[in-house]
């Protein structure tokens, strides 16, 4: 499982800024990349354009060598899985949320079946949550625990890319480094290609096969010693700045 | 029903003593300083012009009785409301696309209805007032609804974004804020429809009662009032949901950023 991911000169600008500025990238099959970036410097919206909740102004974004313009948005975004920083529950519960891409929210007397159910339970585990969890309700949990819910939600759509946006920004460090064996665990036995923005040099060095550094609009690719120095020279700046 | 013939000297006496409530809200906002003196004058003296114009407009339409005048007479009801309506919907992309066709298809698909099941007569006199207040509701119901859909979008973004990210057509990821948004909308007239005649006797009754109609039969219009509002306000919010979700997904299953 997982395919290529092709973004070609791509340009976004936002009220007038511009945002991203003629960058490129290239995510081979089962690889995960990392997209590192001081705030606002564009990682978000680079995922909202892969999976096409927002619009390049310039520049084509392939999967597979097929452009995302030319695939229906609804099939687009089963084959490409969405995490989100801070993870969005839906008001029901754990099993419900994991199934909601296959059930749409339809009521689950009449749309779930035994094997659906398994299924769900099946990433609910390779996301690392107990099968307890099933019939909890999804608001009540941690976010750490939520953020598995999301991960075992995305994985029910088969996905052949996970874009995640900053995916433990808002854990404990137990709870990333829980995260983080839980994406390595993912990649590993499906293949899927991950692309993971953060703003943390070690988490890419942690995570990353390959790095790549967004700033400034422009996207290059880093080794993992260079992108630690990169990171603190925003730091300087910024300091200086204030 | 009346068994006196309106005498317009007498009336305007009337109106004038009938002012001196207005004076006494006047004079209260002065005192504590509210700051309303201006708004409730220039308020009155349009409400007094409004119902004049309206008053000789209605009375010439009842004396032609003409099927056309009835029906233009309404017309301007339903684009006066849309673009009031309109106004809650601010950030919405031209809202009026939204609010005048949900309130047409609202108001008038009962009032049809009505004249058709011979419920109401095809009569100025009683399609005028009655289409006023289907016109009248749909347009509050309609801007209850966009104010609350307005919010949903604003404090529940996040939740549509991830249910569009899961792969979810505009209208799936709307479904549930478009069902609280005309649920919300629906309250009001829902707890009128309760404690109707219990808390309040609402316009339409307490008007036949004043001009001497039997209560039983006063009672009788106030409830096809009732049951004409409620379903005007579950069409109108219906179809303004239909069209505003186009304003705000587009073709690409995007959300529309909104300038709010």
């Amino acid at each position: 499982m997982g395919i290529d991911l092709i973004l070609k000169n791509v340009s976004k600008s936002l009220k007038g800024k511009t945002i991203l500025n003629n960058i490129s990238l290239i995510a081979r099959a089962g690889e995960i990349v990392a997209i590192v970036g001081p705030s606002g410097s564009g990682k978000s919206t680079t995922l909202r354009l892969i999976n096409r909740l927002q619009e390049v102004d310039s520049g084509e974004i392939l999967l597979d060598g097929k452009s995302i313009r030319s695939m229906k948005p609804t099939e687009l975004r089963h084959l490409i899985g969405f995490i989100s920083q801070i993870p969005v529950m839906f008001d029901c519960t754990v099993l419900q949320n994991v199934m909601y891409g296959l059930t749409m929210g339809a009521n689950p007397a009449v749309r779930t079946s035994q094997d659906l159910i398994e299924k769900a339970t099946k990433f609910l585990q390779m996301a690392d949550l107990d099968i307890s969890f099933s019939d909890k309700d999804a608001s009540k949990l941690s976010v750490g625990e939520q953020q598995r819910v999301a991960i075992a939600r995305a994985l029910m759509l088969s996905p052949e890319i996970l874009l995640m946006d900053e995916p433990t920004a808002a854990l404990d460090p137990v709870a990333i480094e829980h995260i983080e064996s839980t994406i390595k665990k993912i990649n590993r036995t499906t293949g899927t290609t991950f692309v993971i923005v953060t703003h943390s040099p070690d988490q890419a060095v942690r995570l990353g096969q390959r790095i790549f550094w967004l700033h400034e609009g422009g996207l290059k690719e880093v080794s993992k010693n260079d992108i630690e120095n990169l990171m603190r020279g925003v730091w300087k700046e910024g300091s200086k700045d204030a | 029903m009346l068994d006196y013939v309106y005498d317009p000297i007498d009336g305007a006496f009337r109106l004038v003593l009938a002012a001196i409530l207005l004076a006494v809200a006047i004079i209260l906002s002065r005192y504590k300083d509210i700051g309303i003196e201006k708004e409730l004058i220039v308020g009155s003296v349009r409400a007094l012009l409004q119902l004049s114009v309206v008053a000789l407009v209605l009375t010439a339409i009842f004396e032609s009785d003409m099927l056309i005048l009835i029906a233009v007479m309404i017309a301007g009801m339903i684009v006066l409301a849309g673009f009031t309506s309109a106004k809650r919907a601010k950030g919405i992309p031209d809202p009026i696309h939204v609010t005048i066709p949900a309130i047409a298809i609202g108001a008038s698909t009962v009032i049809v209805l009505l004249v058709a099941l011979q419920v109401l007569p095809l009569k100025a006199e009683f399609i005028i007032p009655i289409g006023g207040m289907a016109v009248g509701n749909s347009m509050n119901i309609c801007s209850l609804f966009l104010n609350n859909f307005k919010r949903e979008l604003k404090t529940r973004n996040s939740e549509i974004e991830m249910r569009l990210a899961l792969g979810a057509t505009g209208e799936v990821a709307l479904a549930p804020h478009m069902r609280f948004s005309i649920r919300s909308s629906l309250i009001p007239t829902i707890d009128n429809l309760k404690t109707l005649g219990l808390v309040f006797i609402p316009g339409a009754m307490t008007g036949m009662i004043i001009a001497g109609a039997d209560p039983l039969w006063a009672a009788e219009y106030q409830l096809v009032v009732f049951f004409m509002i409620i379903a005007s306000g579950i069409i109108t919010t219906v179809i303004a949901s239909r069209f505003v979700r186009d304003k705000v997904i587009n073709a690409a299953e995007q959300l529309v950023e909104l300038e709010y």
